[in-house]
């Protein structure tokens, strides 16, 4: 929730500002809302004559951020800052300065225009970053098929970016016998899952770090059986989850780790099967190496819905909010 | 020519015993050269020096123009050899924990007394021993107990192994362990592998492009079934096929107990091991085709046991 209405809050923000750009970026005109917007200027009596602060305060992080580095920096000098409670400030001298803020690979680099400060002058700057694309890999999707007799099946996976592989190979769609135990036949072959895997672009706009988990790497796997156990998994799908993503993550610190489940799910394939199943039941997972414990809300874990024809299926993501500054 | 050669390696080798890890020096280089009176006109004589201690008072195998013979490496890490003079390519092996030492062709003159440092190498690479899982089909529902002898720590493992497992298993290889049921039993460990296990002259490169179907074909003809094909290929695939071109190696049955030695209770009548060993090739120009190894089938009769594993070499 507190994101959800921070992020309203900023949108409303935003409309103001894009109305005050107008006015005051008028010579960059392609810019749709600044990234830097001054929000005050105050004249401090202690300091120095030929000293100045900027403060920047961050208008939309997550609570990950908090406390986490970045680097900014002023007239092309870098530097590192602490994030604390979404703000740095940065002590210069007054005149014009240049700043170039990167926090890691959820945003693109921010770039300010000249900022003028005055002597003893503290300026407060809202900053909105913006997110930048990345781009992924969804990792092992699997499929299992579970009707009610023995029956054919189509399923075709359409997905968001581009296909990489499949197993055993998809043509347009795999045309499979599946029995109701969950053996699936094709081209004579007996299979317990249909595999795909594709690469696709993603944005963290619609990824709220805020819900989710945060855990210890080495408690994975007791904390995956919890979940998945909640969400209906037999013991055979949760083997084949935790043998493949567990010994990647077991070795992190901490872990960042958010579930996605049926429609959400389509942000990264949709599923077209004939016929059609009475359920189905997807389950993705994001996660990301964090350096840093805090406590986001938990998520609501829906349970599957195994009965009549019912299909279950997989995946994940490892994300990497990696600070790989391009300069 | 030669002379600069010497007197080049004789300054490398001062530099480098300052070093005390050495990792650029040459695993081969004359220190210094001396007239030896005790010599006929016809021979030379051979001094070298190990700068391995561990390899101090062991037998080390060394070949002069492919003629094999032994020797014993002194307290001091010493071993001499005479031998005729004239042009000479020698080779050394000292176990299988170090590379094998080879020179190209060196003249050795007759009179003279040659003092050489050997500098071998560790063969012993750290690989991560991934996703071994193992099925099991008894003839009958038996109760089977495996524990895994290994000097390395499983980094993982599920379900979860115990100082081994005890569990159920089916002759439709269905396994029940703590009331769950599995296909299989999974582990996976950090290990100091010797390289030199690896006959680099056999095995097969291969391009990314026909990488699946020859993953296909090498699981058909060891006897894999499609459903333990799927665990293998799409564990693997996806992490090889990237990769423009690929060597590998398999190993087989009783050559897997490098990786961990594995005690099943009853004692299947069938224990069929299948390891991948893989690198990316990145110039094709250096590796010679290497000889197509010969994959054994095994046979599902009685109590079959299937593992499979494989690791990424550095």
């Amino acid at each position: 929730m507190y994101s959800v209405t921070k992020k309203i809050q900023m949108a409303r923000f935003l409309l103001i500002i894009i109305g005050l750009s107008f006015f005051s970026f008028n010579s960059s005109a392609k810019r749709m809302a600044p990234e830097f917007y001054k929000s005050k200027s105050m004249i401090d009596g202690n300091l120095k004559k030929n000293e100045s602060i900027f403060q920047f305060q961050f208008q939309s992080l997550d609570y990950y951020y908090q406390n986490q580095s970045i680097t900014y920096s002023i007239d092309g000098k870098q530097s590192m800052a602490i994030l604390d409670s979404f703000e740095f400030t940065v002590r210069t001298t007054p005149g014009k300065h240049i700043f170039q803020i990167y926090i890691d690979d959820a945003y693109y680099e921010m770039y300010s225009d000249s900022l003028e400060i005055g002597s003893k002058a503290i300026d407060t700057y809202y900053l909105f970053p913006r997110y930048s694309i990345i781009q992924i890999e969804v990792d092992k999707p699997l499929i299992y098929l579970y009707p009610e007799r023995k029956q054919k099946i189509s399923v075709e996976v359409v997905p968001t970016g581009k296909m990489k592989f499949t197993y055993p190979e998809m043509n347009e769609e795999w045309n499979v016998i599946a029995n109701p135990n969950g053996t699936i036949e094709y081209n004579k072959n007996e299979y317990n899952y249909l595999f795909w895997e594709s690469t696709q672009e993603f944005n963290f706009s619609g990824f709220d770090l805020n819900t989710g988990y945060v855990v210890e790497g080495k408690d994975i796997t007791d904390f995956l059986e919890n979940k998945l156990n909640d969400a209906g998994f037999n013991s055979f799908e949760m083997a084949d989850f935790i043998t493949y993503w567990g010994p990647q993550m077991i070795n992190h610190p901490h872990l960042f780790i958010k579930f996605h489940q049926n429609e959400e799910c389509n942000q990264f394939a949709r599923l077209n099967i004939e016929p059609q199943p009475d359920h189905t039941n997807r389950f993705y997972m994001s996660w990301l190496p964090i350096s840093s414990n805090y406590n986001p809300k938990p998520q609501t874990i829906s349970r599957f819905n195994r009965s009549g024809f019912s299909v279950i299926e997989w995946g994940g993501q490892e994300l990497h909010l990696q600070k790989t500054l391009s300069r | 020519m030669k002379t600069l050669l010497i007197v080049f390696s004789t300054i490398i080798a001062s530099v480098s015993f300052a070093n005390e890890s050495r990792p650029n020096a040459p695993d081969f280089r004359i220190t210094d050269q001396k007239m030896d009176s005790s010599l006929t006109e016809n021979e030379t004589r051979l001094t070298f020096h190990v700068n391995q201690y561990s390899a101090n008072n062991s037998r080390i195998i060394y070949a002069i123009n492919a003629i094999q013979d032994t020797s014993i490496i002194d307290n001091n890490g010493n071993f001499s050899i005479k031998s005729d003079a004239g042009s000479k390519k020698l080779e050394f092996l000292l176990g299988l924990n170090f590379h094998e030492i080879s020179t190209d062709w060196i003249e050795f003159k007759a009179g003279q007394h040659y003092f050489i440092v050997l500098n071998f190498r560790s063969s012993i690479e750290n690989i991560m021993v991934k996703k071994p899982v193992i099925y099991c089909y008894p003839e009958e529902e038996t109760h089977i107990d495996i524990s895994l002898k290994m000097t390395s720590e499983l980094t993982f493992t599920y379900p979860k192994y115990e100082n081994g497992w005890s569990f159920i298993a089916n002759p439709n290889g269905k396994i029940t362990h703590n009331n769950q049921f599995y296909n299989y039993l999974f582990w996976e460990s950090n290990q100091d592998f010797p390289m030199n296990t690896i006959d680099f002259s056999r095995g097969e490169i291969v391009e990314s492009s026909e990488l699946l179907e020859f993953l296909e074909t090498s699981l058909n003809e060891f006897g894999f079934n499609s459903k333990e094909k799927s665990d293998f290929i799409t564990y693997w695939y996806p992490i090889m096929k990237d990769e423009t071109n690929l060597y590998i190696y398999f190993m087989f049955n009783e050559e897997c107990n490098i990786f961990a030695e594995l005690n099943v209770q009853p004692t299947p009548d069938v224990i069929a091991r299948f390891y991948m060993l893989w690198q990316p090739v990145n110039e094709l120009k250096s590796w010679k085709t290497p000889e197509n190894q010969k994959i054994p089938r095994f046979d599902r009769t009685g109590f079959t046991l299937l593992e499979w594993g494989g690791a990424k070499l550095n």
